[in-house]
Parts: C-alpha cells; structure tokens; sequence
C-alpha cells in the first residue's frame, strides 16, 4: 500500500460505508493524521 | 515526477507562488482536471465545474481584482506578518496575470439554495486536493488561493458563470520558478492537533 502511487490512488479512491469490526492500528491512523498535516491551510494556519 | 507514490506527493506539496513562463501542456491541463473528478462530492452529484483560464485580457483583469482583495485585506493592517510567505504571496498578487494558467473551482448548487456552509465545501475541495496533487505529479506548481471572492460577482460576469454556480477558489498553476521547489513546508506536529474521542484527550507526542 506505500507503494501506491498517486495517480493509483486517486483512481481508486471512492467512498465505503460498510466496515469489518477489525479494530484499526493505531500506528495506520497516525499515518493518516500526518498525510492531513501536510494539507494547505489559508497562510498556513492550519487552524 | 509522475509515477510518484502518494506518500511523497502528500509530503512533498506545498505552495508555489512563483511561476516559470514556459506554457502548460493541454494534455497536462486534462490530467489534473481528470483527477479532480475522482474526488468524493455529497451524493456524488458532482456538481463541481473548473474553468482553465488562459486568455492574457481575461487574467488581467482577473490579477486586478485579486490584487484588490490582498490590498484590502492585508495592505492595509498594521499586524500583517512579514514573513516569506507573505513576501511570495504579495508577489504573487502583484504577478497573478502572468501565472500560465488559472482554474476557478465552482460549486453548482442549485437555484436558491442560498450562501455557501462549510459543508458544501466537503463537495468542492476534495477535487481541488486531487488537482493539485496530480499537478505535483505533473511538476506543475499550484497554490490554492481566494482574493478573487471579494470582486466574485465580476469575475462571474467576466466569466459568464451562472447566477447558480458559486466560485469556491482561484488555483494559480505553471511550472516553477527556477529555485522554487516541492516539498519543506512546515507543519505543527499532529499530537498539537488531534484528540481521542474527547476535545481534552490529545494525542500522544510522536514516539
């Protein structure tokens, strides 16, 4: 899944709605916390 | 670089403000607006449109009403930062008709549904992320910017948008500058902005 790239994944992107009860990693939602960090923000207030 | 992974087009983005005047590809225009479609809008109604704007009078006059909206809402208050990014976002305000290209994201939301809420963002913005990571891809600079809101209805007139559609932002897009560059932008750590289930429960500092 690193291995994606990007053009891949917004391709595949879409939404679900239906989710196993598998309990998510903690260290997969860290991950997912830093790609928002890198977001823009109006003069990078990240508010 | 395209093939890039996701990983470093998210980490590598940033905004550039600083553009080459070396003209942009059609066929690089198409793959970023080809990406912005893949993005998740309410009801996938995709109700999103994207007007390229790349006639010379068209970007003059738009630069001149933008140049109006950073005049208004920085020249003139005496706590404006005087930082680099200020520095390269007054340069871009004072250069935006010479930026190759400019794409206007609009909304469509319908006859009377009244001002824009945040939420109607959620159908707008996600495209926009996706235009300007592809435009990374591409090695093509954007910056995501909204100075034009204060002159929208004459940019709407300009542009022959309906009454309907609402503009959601002004993406500036070229390829770089020579010595601007992807990536290094500055983030506060994620344990400064998230919590656990409740508002006083943050995250726990990076291991």
């Amino acid at each position: 899944m690193s291995d994606l790239t990007l053009f891949e994944a917004i391709d595949a992107q879409r939404a679900l709605r239906r989710f196993k009860p598998d309990p998510v990693s903690r260290a997969a939602i860290d991950r997912m916390l830093e790609a928002a960090i890198r977001a823009p923000s109006g003069r990078n207030i990240q508010p | 670089m395209p093939g890039m992974s996701l990983h470093d087009a998210i980490q590598g983005q940033r905004a550039i403000r600083r553009f080459s005047t070396a003209p942009v590809p059609q066929v690089a225009i198409e793959q970023v607006l080809a990406a912005a479609a893949r993005a998740p809008s309410g009801g996938n109604r995709q109700q999103w449109s994207f007007v390229v704007i790349r006639d010379d009078a068209l970007k003059r006059r738009i630069g001149e009403w933008y140049l109006d909206g950073w005049n208004v809402t920085y020249a003139s208050d005496p706590t404006r930062p005087h930082n680099a990014t200020y520095v390269s976002a007054e340069t871009l305000a004072h250069n935006l008709a010479a930026t190759p290209v400019l794409i206007l994201a609009c909304i469509n939301r319908g006859q009377g549904s009244g001002p824009a809420s945040l939420s109607a963002g959620a159908s707008i913005y996600p495209a926009v992320q996706n235009l300007m990571l592809a435009a990374e891809d591409l090695g093509l600079g954007t910056v995501i910017t909204t100075f034009h809101m204060r002159h929208e209805g004459e940019v709407k007139a300009l542009l022959g948008i309906p009454d309907s559609v609402q503009t959601a932002a002004l993406i500036p897009m070229g390829y770089p500058a020579e010595g601007e560059h992807f990536g290094g932008s500055k983030r506060n750590a994620v344990s400064e902005f998230a919590h656990y289930d409740r508002w006083d429960n943050p995250a726990p500092a990076a291991r």
